[in-house]
């Protein structure tokens, strides 16, 4: 008689053949679906849009939404759904490019400084001291320097931003630039800004991106508490936080004024947080994940 | 222990010098004429001139730098012309306030955080402990005008718990203070909450993972008693990082929600100075206030020192 053996061994089985690894991550794939859906709706509102953003209507003002405003009317009689739309899709243009720009800016400098001691100190002294200014504090001060224009928000924020990236890529350029195959591509000659770009700067991708994304949700905030106060965006355009200021005046009469931006807001960042986490977990080489292999029960 | 506090202190003064000299070209660069915006438009040329020659302004900018730089060291941060006081005394005044709103604030936010992270690491994984993630989550997305917005709706509009903006200062008695405080205290609490029970729920799921834990439980310790008088001790460091740094980032970031709620803080100061544009109180109180917070988290720093005996010990040679 046969004796039955117990399969000690664990079983590896991939649990989903051709499915790409990342999206494995619960969190990626949330944060992803809710920008997503950020992105489609305010395409769809913009193309659906029948009112002006600028256009006031003052014996419609305060009304609640209806078949013919959605979201209703603001203390003018403009239309909040529009502006809410537009306002979206601004937020999400001045993110993207404060983001883009300064991580651009932060790679080149955290990377530069890994081999000059002189630049290191001149320039991360300047973003220390940038850093140590709160941002919303110096996003302000700016702001009051530059002159109240979209562009200028973009600036301030770059400048608000770019230190941190700096020194993420700095730290992680620092740690890479001990480990010996850089010693042996000096060995054979490589010169410095052959390793600095091509062998370095790869490896500092993956902290990077994810302080991008963080870099993407705190602009996105700081934007429109920016435009709250008044300091961002200037009236009459419409951005997230700017319909929030008006929400706050109206605030007894017109909850839909507040609740509908506040909404839009806590979606865009809320998915690139979760989005951030989940790559954050991804690309952690410390982490236990298996790559897609899961043990079978 | 000293040296390496000397040493820290030290390591300030070149980042202070930067954000010194940050701020001074900041504003120098603001277009604008404040003695034209004192004055008025239809003020006379010799008027302008006479108040830029009173108010410092004809001297060449780098003298202004070296004489404004001279005030700071004697604790002369310069008078607000539209204010009519020190700009010291202005910022002291102000400081009242955004102090109670922070220290209250902190306090929701630490107190429901340790609860919050417990009932999360001990649930790991299932329903309760999800829904703790997501909440923090949402927490730290949520912008604090929009959350203290919320709360006014509700607490102080549609049931009147509250009332809806402004300030009693501390001296015309507790419950008046505590009063107007209550509802920014709780919206900027429950992001800070947020924050910190994500820290909290980590490291004390990091800590139940120890050997030493594993030992409590063979004991026969109850699980209760297991975290609250050893895992959570442990676990307690990163999580004091973090109080710290965002009881920092708490004080100065209020500035919006005192805008919201009205209250007569240093956020409402600097808002309002940039808008006249008050050099001097721009460049004191966001200089002041970063001293603040550099300062904090340098304390942060030595109170870690202080707890965790290995940090000490690498410092002993």
């Amino acid at each position: 008689m046969k004796a039955e053996t117990k399969n000690i061994l664990p079983v590896y089985r991939r649990s989903s053949f051709m499915k790409p690894a990342f999206l494995y991550n619960r969190s990626l794939r949330r944060g992803a679906f809710i920008l997503l859906f950020v992105v489609l709706s305010v395409f769809a509102g913009s193309l659906l849009t029948p009112h002006d953003i600028l256009g006031m209507d003052p014996v419609n003002r305060l009304s609640a939404p209806n078949g013919s405003h959605w979201f209703g009317t603001d203390n003018v009689g403009r239309d909040v759904f529009s502006r809410v739309m537009y306002g979206v899709r601004l937020s999400l243009i001045i993110g993207f490019f404060v983001t883009a720009i300064s991580a651009a800016l932060g790679l080149a400098v955290g990377l530069i400084v890994t081999y000059s001691k002189a630049l290191d100190h001149i320039l991360m002294r300047i973003c220390d001291g940038l850093f140590a200014i709160p941002s919303i504090l110096l996003a302000i001060a700016l702001m009051a320097a530059l002159g109240q224009k979209p562009i200028n928000v973009i600036i301030a924020l770059i400048l608000v931003f770019f230190p941190s990236i700096a020194r993420v890529v700095r730290s992680q350029a620092m740690m890479i630039k001990e480990k010996v195959f850089i010693e042996s591509l000096r060995a054979q000659g490589a010169n410095a800004f052959r390793i600095i770009f091509l062998h370095i700067a790869p490896n500092v991708m993956s902290p990077l991106i994810v302080q991008v994304t963080h870099v993407f949700a705190a602009s996105i905030l700081i934007e429109a508490s920016l435009s709250f106060l008044g300091a961002g965006i200037p009236e009459p355009l419409p951005s997230l936080g700017n319909l929030m200021y008006d929400g706050k005046l109206a605030i007894y009469n017109a909850w839909w004024m507040t609740v509908f931006p506040g909404v839009f807001i806590v979606l865009i960042v809320l998915g690139l947080n979760l989005f951030g986490d989940g790559l954050r977990d991804y690309l952690d080489p410390k982490s236990k994940k298996l790559n897609g292999l899961e043990k079978a029960k | 222990m000293g040296n390496y506090i000397l040493k820290r202190l030290l390591s300030l003064i070149p980042v202070l010098a930067i954000v010194m000299f940050v701020v001074f070209i900041i504003i120098h660069i603001t277009p604008g004429d404040p003695a034209t915006i004192v004055l008025g438009e239809g003020a006379s040329p010799e008027q302008i001139k006479d108040l830029r020659i009173k108010m410092g302004l004809d001297a060449p900018i780098y003298l202004q730098f070296v004489s404004w730089a001279g005030n700071l060291f004697q604790g002369d941060f310069g008078d607000s012309y539209f204010l009519g006081k020190p700009v010291l005394n202005a910022f002291l005044e102000n400081l009242g306030p955004t102090v109670s709103l922070a220290i209250l604030a902190q306090i929701i936010g630490v107190v429901l955080a340790i609860v919050f992270g417990i009932i999360a690491a001990k649930n790991k994984g299932k329903f309760k402990d999800e829904t703790i993630i997501g909440v923090s989550l949402l927490g730290i997305s949520i912008p604090s005008f929009l959350l203290g917005s919320l709360l006014i709706l509700i607490f102080a509009v549609k049931i009147q718990l509250f009332p809806v903006s402004g300030y009693q200062p501390l001296s015309s008695g507790i419950w008046g203070h505590l009063k107007y405080l209550i509802l920014p205290a709780i919206t900027l609490g429950m992001i800070q909450a947020a924050i910190i029970t994500r820290m909290t729920r980590s490291s004390l799921i990091d800590t139940l993972s120890e050997n030493f834990i594993k030992t409590a439980k063979a004991k026969g310790l109850k699980q209760n008693s297991i975290i609250l008088k050893h895992a959570l001790r442990v676990s307690f460091l990163p999580v004091l990082t973090v109080i710290g740094e965002s009881f920092g980032g708490l004080v100065t970031g209020a500035a919006v929600t005192e805008a919201l709620f009205n209250i007569p803080g240093l956020g409402q100061l600097i808002i309002s100075a940039v808008s006249r544009r008050d050099y001097a109180v721009i460049q004191g109180s966001i200089l002041l206030i970063t001293i603040t917070y550099v300062l904090l988290n340098l304390l942060v720093d030595l109170l870690y020192a202080v707890i965790d005996p290995r940090v000490r010990n690498s410092y002993r040679s």
